[in-house]
Formats: structure tokens, sequence, C-alpha cells
């Protein structure tokens, strides 16, 4: 019974952003059309807050229903959470569609400050070397104790907490899940640095570079103590609920960094080469660009660096696949 | 405080031109002085989101003017300039697109005190801060 409650926190957590999340985009941004900043207050926007707030509640009531009426088949217990982002993004698109009519042209003036100071890296790059750095100690934490890990232990648990998944005392499965994180550590490290080299200077890049280094010290949390696991058990409500916490406290982060930074971005002038969902231009330098509704950076196609960033998480889960798990 | 460049990709004049213009506004006004650097070619391009070849010709028109000094490998720099001993040709050109313009202020309406003002104005405003 605790673990189906326990289940249900990333379900209620998942809910909640999708609740809210029309009204945690910077103001001139309102179900991905960018308005007048006071667009929200007007009927139109109200009423398509209120049926699509409605419908998620709605769905998140039903999913909470059916985990507790459900049968104990552990794939059932994905329809919920399913059902729940697919209703949001059918009222997300609907209100979407519903409002583009008031959609304002983007600004078509850019400036720049003509300045040659050089793009030095932050403070807070400086930072993301320490999940490596707790990877490379757990790393020899393990080896050093190699002799206390027991020659099978489990891995993966279902959803009435039996263990149905082993890994047995090899390197592969001892450090396997640390390579795992190392590699998409790599990952985030390179999207941070090409965001900061390879986009244009504003609050919205050192934002997403915060939140780059930010989900790389979550890994550099989660995984090394999903690594320590064949040594030490501790209660899995517990270890649930810190991964939940590591988790829910990201995602809040996010939000706050990201909206704060965008809310400054706002007031400054747009770049007009500003791209949808993918840009492809050869004679543009930039392999990142804000995108026009404002949420984040899509990829220049053009730049071979982007491509890079964009096929290595597919090698990634090829690599773990073949090699790690 | 480094200055501001500003250029309108909505308009009808190239983006090349209103980079020209504006540099071109900043140095005759001794805001760019001899020995500035300009921000790299695929920085600018970067931060207005236009393409770097429209930043290097207008980078190579500024040069061609004589106004910056364009090296391999190393950022442009503003560097002293001659002025041009301009031919009767010349003159005759630019008052004749001086005259243009002050006819489109005329005909949008601009008293005329006020056109003479303005461009009395800003040749002082040019001249004084160089």
């Amino acid at each position: 019974m605790i673990l189906r409650v326990l289940s249900l926190i990333p379900f209620l957590m998942a809910a909640t952003v999708l609740l809210f999340a029309p009204v945690l985009s910077p103001r001139r941004i309102f179900f991905a059309v960018r308005v007048q900043p006071d667009f929200r207050s007007t009927e139109p926007a109200r009423r398509a807050l209120r049926q699509y707030q409605l419908a998620v509640a709605a769905i998140a009531l039903i999913g909470l229903l059916w985990t507790f009426a459900r049968p104990e088949n552990p794939s059932a217990g994905l329809i919920p959470q399913v059902l729940l982002f697919v209703g949001a993004i059918i009222f997300w698109l609907r209100n979407y569609r519903a409002l583009v009519k008031y959609q304002m042209n983007p600004p078509t003036v850019a400036g720049v400050e003509l300045t040659t100071e050089p793009d030095r890296l932050p403070r807070f790059f400086w930072v993301s070397m320490i999940p490596p750095v707790i990877l490379a100690g757990t790393a020899l934490y393990l080896y050093l104790h190699w002799s206390s890990i027991p020659a099978q232990y489990p891995i993966h648990w279902g959803p009435g907490g039996q263990p149905n998944g082993w890994a047995t005392r090899s390197l592969r499965g001892v450090y396997g899940p640390l390579l795992f994180a190392a590699l998409w550590m790599a990952w985030l490290i390179g999207m941070a640095f090409a965001i900061w080299y390879g986009a244009r200077r504003s609050p919205l890049r050192t934002a997403v570079a915060k939140i780059m280094i930010a989900v790389e010290f979550l890994f550099g949390i989660i995984w090394p103590v999903v690594s320590l696991l064949p040594l030490y058990r501790p209660n899995a409500a517990l270890l649930v609920m810190v991964i939940l916490g590591g988790v829910a406290g990201l995602i809040v982060y996010s939000l706050v960094t990201f909206r704060r930074a965008a809310s400054v971005a706002g007031e400054e002038v747009i770049p007009a080469a500003s791209a949808g969902s993918s840009f492809f231009d050869r004679q543009n330098p930039a392999i990142l660009l804000p995108r026009a509704d404002g949420l984040g950076y899509c990829p220049n196609l053009a730049h071979p660096v982007a491509w890079l960033l964009l096929l290595y998480p597919f090698a990634i889960v090829i690599i773990a696949m073949i090699f790690i798990f | 405080m480094a200055q501001k460049l500003k250029i309108d990709l909505s308009s009808s004049t190239p983006v090349t031109t209103q980079i020209v213009d504006n540099l071109r506004v900043l140095l005759v006004g001794g805001q760019l002085r001899s020995g500035t650097a300009l921000p790299s070619v695929r920085r600018l391009a970067m931060e207005l989101g236009i393409h770097f070849n429209t930043v290097a010709d207008a980078y190579r028109l500024l040069a061609s003017e004589g106004w910056l000094d364009l090296k391999h490998g190393r950022s442009a720099r503003v560097i002293d300039r001659d002025l041009p001993r301009p031919t009767r040709n010349a003159i005759r050109s630019w008052k004749s697109r001086l005259k243009q313009l002050a006819a489109q202020m005329l005909a949008a309406g601009i008293p005329n005190s006020e056109v003479a003002n303005e461009l009395r104005n800003i040749a002082k405003e040019l001249t004084n801060d160089s």
C-alpha cells in the first residue's frame, strides 16, 4: 500500500506541473503563443485557462481513482500517466489553436553592444565539475569494497516491492550505472558549453546553462546512490522519497530560474532571426538559437556541433542497451 | 560604456547598409575612437541573428572607406582616417541627396524651420563629439 501511495507522487507532481504550466511561462507567452503582457487578464485567456485546468484536473482525478482500483498488473499502472500527458497535450493544442489569432508579431529590431569583452565562463560552470568527482569517488569506494559486494544483487523492483531484475558482481554490473551517469553528464556539460559559446548573450542563456548543470547535479546524486545499493540496502520508501524530492527540487528550480530570466529577456530586444522548432542556416554561426516563442532554444542544424548534441543521447541509449544494462 | 548597434530586419534598407550607416555615425561622431576594437564578425552575427557574411561585408565596406583596419586573425580596429578632399562632383551628389531628404521631410509636413534646425543640430552633434 505504501509503495502504491509512493508511486502516486510522480503522478501528482506531473499533474501539478501540467496544471500550472500555462501560468508558469513568461507573461508574454501564453499556451506557446506570443501575446501582449496583459493578455492573461482578458476573457479569452481566462476562458482558455479555465477549460485547460478543468480538463487536466478531471484527467488527474480519473488517474487517481484508477491507481487505487487497478488490477495488480504493473503495466496497468502506466495508464494514468499516459492519459494525463496525452490529455494535457490535446487540450494545450486546442487552446493554442484558439489563441493563435491573438498572436503578436515577434520584434524585428535587434540590438547588440559593441563590446569585445570575451565570453568568460561564469563561476557556476566550475561547479559542474563536482558531480563527475562524486562519480569518481563512488567508483573508488566500490573498488575498495569490492569483496563486500554480493555475487548477485537486485537492481529492479516491481510495484509490489519484489525484486524482478538482478545484476552480478562484475565490472559491467557494478560500474555500469556510473558509466551511464558519466555519459549523460558529458552531454549536459556539453549542452551548457554549447549554449554559452554558441548562442547570443542573454539572461535566457545563463538560465538554461544553469538548469543543465542542475540536472547534472541530480544525476550526480541519484546514480551514486543507485551504485551503492549492493553495499547498503536503505529503506525503499526513504530512497524513493529522496529521489522524488530531488526531481521536485529540480523542477521548481528550473521553473523559477527560467521564469526570472524570461521576464528580463522580454524587456530586451530579441533577434528577429529566432527560430521555430528547427532551424537550418549555414551562414549563421550560432549553434543554438532562441525560439521565437521564447521557450528555450532550438538547434541550428547546419552546425555539426548541433548534430553532435542531438545524436549523442541516442548513442548513450544504444551504448547502455548493448554494454551497460 | 559600450556603444549599441541596432538593426531592423523588417526595414527595406539592406542589413549591411544599416550596419555601415550605424557604425559610420558612431565613427564620425567620435563615439568609436581610433584604436577601438569592434566585436568579431562571428560574435556580431550571432548577437544580431544574421549571416556572418553580412557583417563581414559591412566591415569590408568601412575598411574601404578607411575607417577600419582588418587584419587576419584579430578583431577589426578603428584607425585614424585622413579626410578625403571632396571633388566637385561628390559635393553635387551629396547636395542632391540632402535635397531629396529635405524634400521628403517637408512633404511629411515637417516645418521648414524645423528641417533647417535638425540639419544644423545633426551637423553640430557629429562635429562636436569628434
